[in-house]
């Protein structure tokens, strides 16, 4: 490790560097020496700093060699991003298309492709049209798994309870704390849970050290966790969070904890200016679905076929199925809720009228005027991309003038690096989402309900399944609610199965 | 980017240091074309001192093993620093060139062929 390499500070995604050079290559040893220098004192290990290195020379050398006509004076952009688990590297140019599925194909006879992914833990590659096209390197924090540690097991025969004397104390979660966390995970789901950071302890600490995870955990009086209750944040602007990874110790059942702990996140989120929290419940049981019931969340939709199996799961050899299974969308607000204006499409607008008296949310629909239709310069999708869970999940933030290509190749794009499940969140206070609505749904997106606040406002979520099959028979619904809203999900999935 | 050369045995040896990037890898081809077009067809490398190595310095090498082998000559290299090996390796490179820990079993390798 380089003496000059600081310590992971806390911090949320950030920029820590951006170069713009001519694209010539006597200026590429400059780009080389940042990137080296940058990511070495942001804490990423020699071996990974080499990688990202020659990822980077590999992507930039191919702007150089083959971006511009000799001759033609082209520029190129590297920035160098931080993220709470990996370092991001973006090469961006405008110059010549050239064919970026390469980067992604399973045999290659191209040198610097087979360096560029031996070296990195993601290559993303996109157009993005008049603006030219981008390749993003992503090189994962070297994490070692809790199953690397030694985690004594539990057998669920040999539980035997705490007594009903011992204190159990509510706090929030210290980032030095991940080890007995996980620890606590392993007792309660065993390597089942699918939000694999929870294994990698170091990893889940420097969620919790951005601020896009806060935790609150019940400790006994030796001071180890025995319950837990995390929210998480996608990006730092997010107006509401998830809530997840609930987990009591067996010894400790019977107490409360679970409504505990979710009435002091609950605070603990208002408080920090959240508005509300959603949850994902799994529905190959019902008691996820019913404690959330319990706890005041509404059902909101469905997202069919949302989940396989994690690696470590599979690894642990304890499904038999590799079949993705299907979640419910809970909400509930953390503050009172505001009064706001939405535009519905217009096919859907009966059951969002059914989920917002449900969800008891003030809402004043509208109807959108397509005549006047206000399309910015260019459109903004967010894209957060699972590789592990063969999903990506898109947001809209802006509706461009090239609104629908850009979409149709986001999704192309997704589809070569083998996505099986693209969710796409519109939002309902812009009415073009009313107004393209009929068009988005023509590329095979169907409706999987709402989010409240989810994008600065409600938005309506859509889902793509690609090569995904699903049965609905698998699914187990809760209340009569769900039954109505997972049946009209049902059905929109059916139609678009049958076109 | 330091080259230097010397003879053992009729065999030329050059020594690199330094990183074999895309910038760089131009200075090592100049030299190894200027070698081969001396007349000089059995050389080998020695890559101590390269810490660092991208597919345009794996190019290179490969460039010069390819014009060598159509003169009957070769190209073997050795002392590779571990992640430039672990470089040859993902690339495949491990396959078409012979690769030893030493100069001199390199050098005794021409005359054991």
């Amino acid at each position: 490790m380089n003496p000059d390499t600081v310590e992971r500070p806390g911090v949320d995604k950030e920029i820590l560097a951006s170069l713009k050079l001519k694209a010539e290559l006597k200026l590429l040893p400059i780009v080389l020496r940042a990137v080296r220098d940058v990511a070495c004192r942001y804490g990423l290990d020699k071996a990974s700093v080499r990688d990202l290195e020659l990822a980077t020379e590999e992507a930039c050398h191919n702007v150089i060699e083959h971006a511009y006509e000799p001759g033609e004076e082209g520029y190129y952009q590297v920035k160098i991003h931080r993220e709470p688990t990996c370092f991001r590297i973006t090469v961006r140019d405008q110059g010549m298309p050239f064919n970026l599925q390469r980067l992604n194909e399973d045999e290659t006879s191209d040198i610097g492709v087979k360096l560029m992914r031996a070296c990195t833990d993601e290559i993303r590659s996109r157009y993005l049209g008049k603006r030219g096209k981008v390749v993003e390197l992503v090189k994962n924090f070297s994490f070692e798994s809790v199953e690397d540690l030694d985690v004594p097991t539990v057998q669920p025969s040999a539980v035997k309870m705490a007594p009903a004397s011992e204190k159990v104390i509510l706090r929030l979660m210290r980032p030095d704390e991940t080890v007995s966390l996980a620890r606590l995970i392993y007792r309660v789901y065993g390597y089942t849970y699918p939000h694999e950071d929870i294994y990698y302890p170091e990893k889940f600490a420097s969620l919790l050290e951005s601020g896009l995870v806060t935790s609150c955990v019940a400790v006994n009086e030796q001071d180890e966790i025995v319950g837990h209750l995390g929210v998480f944040l996608e990006t730092p602007e997010d107006h509401v969070g998830e809530s997840a990874l609930a987990a009591v110790d067996p010894r400790y059942r019977g107490r409360g904890l679970f409504p505990k702990m979710k009435k002091m996140m609950m605070e603990e989120m208002a408080a920090k200016g959240i508005l509300g929290l959603y949850s994902r419940a799994v529905t190959v049981h019902m008691a996820s679905q019913k404690s959330n019931v319990k706890m005041g969340s509404k059902e909101t939709g469905f997202i069919l076929a949302h989940s396989p199996p994690t690696a470590i799961f599979k690894k642990m050899k304890t499904e038999t199925t590799s079949i993705r299974r299907t979640v419910a969308l809970f909400y509930v607000p953390v503050v009172p809720d505001q009064e706001q204006t939405v535009f519905l499409p217009c096919k859907h607008q009966e059951i969002i009228r059914k989920i917002y008296n449900h969800t008891g949310l003030s809402r004043v629909i509208k109807k959108a005027d397509p005549e006047n239709m206000n399309l910015a310069p260019h459109s903004h999708i967010h894209s957060h991309v699972l590789p592990e869970m063969a999903s990506a999940f898109l947001r809209v933030k802006v509706f461009g003038v090239d609104f629908i290509d850009e979409l149709k190749l986001q999704i192309r794009d997704l589809k070569l690096r083998g996505t099986e499940l693209i969710v796409l969140d519109l939002p309902l206070k812009d009415p073009n989402t009313a107004i393209l609505f009929p068009e988005i749904e023509n590329m095979k997106f169907f409706f999987g309900g709402i989010m409240p606040e989810y994008l600065d406002g409600d938005s309506i979520r859509l889902q793509y399944l690609h090569n995904v099959a699903f049965d609905p028979e698998s699914v187990d619904v809760y209340s009569e609610f769900a039954r109505d809203i997972f049946d009209y999900v049902v059905d929109e999935w059916k139609k678009q199965n049958l076109e | 980017m330091e080259i230097t050369q010397k003879t053992r045995n009729g065999v030329e040896i050059i020594f690199i240091t330094g990183r074999l990037d895309a910038y760089n890898s131009n200075l090592v081809e100049k030299k190894l074309n200027e070698i081969i077009a001396s007349g000089k067809i059995n050389i080998v490398a020695d890559l101590a001192g390269v810490e660092y190595i991208s597919s345009s310095g794996l190019r290179v090498m490969l460039s010069s093993l390819k014009k060598l082998d159509k003169l009957d000559g070769a190209l073997k290299l050795c002392s590779l620093q571990p992640y430039v090996g672990e470089v040859f390796e993902i690339a495949g490179f491990t396959q078409l060139f012979e690769i030893y820990d030493e100069s001199n079993d390199a050098v005794s390798s021409f005359s054991d062929n």
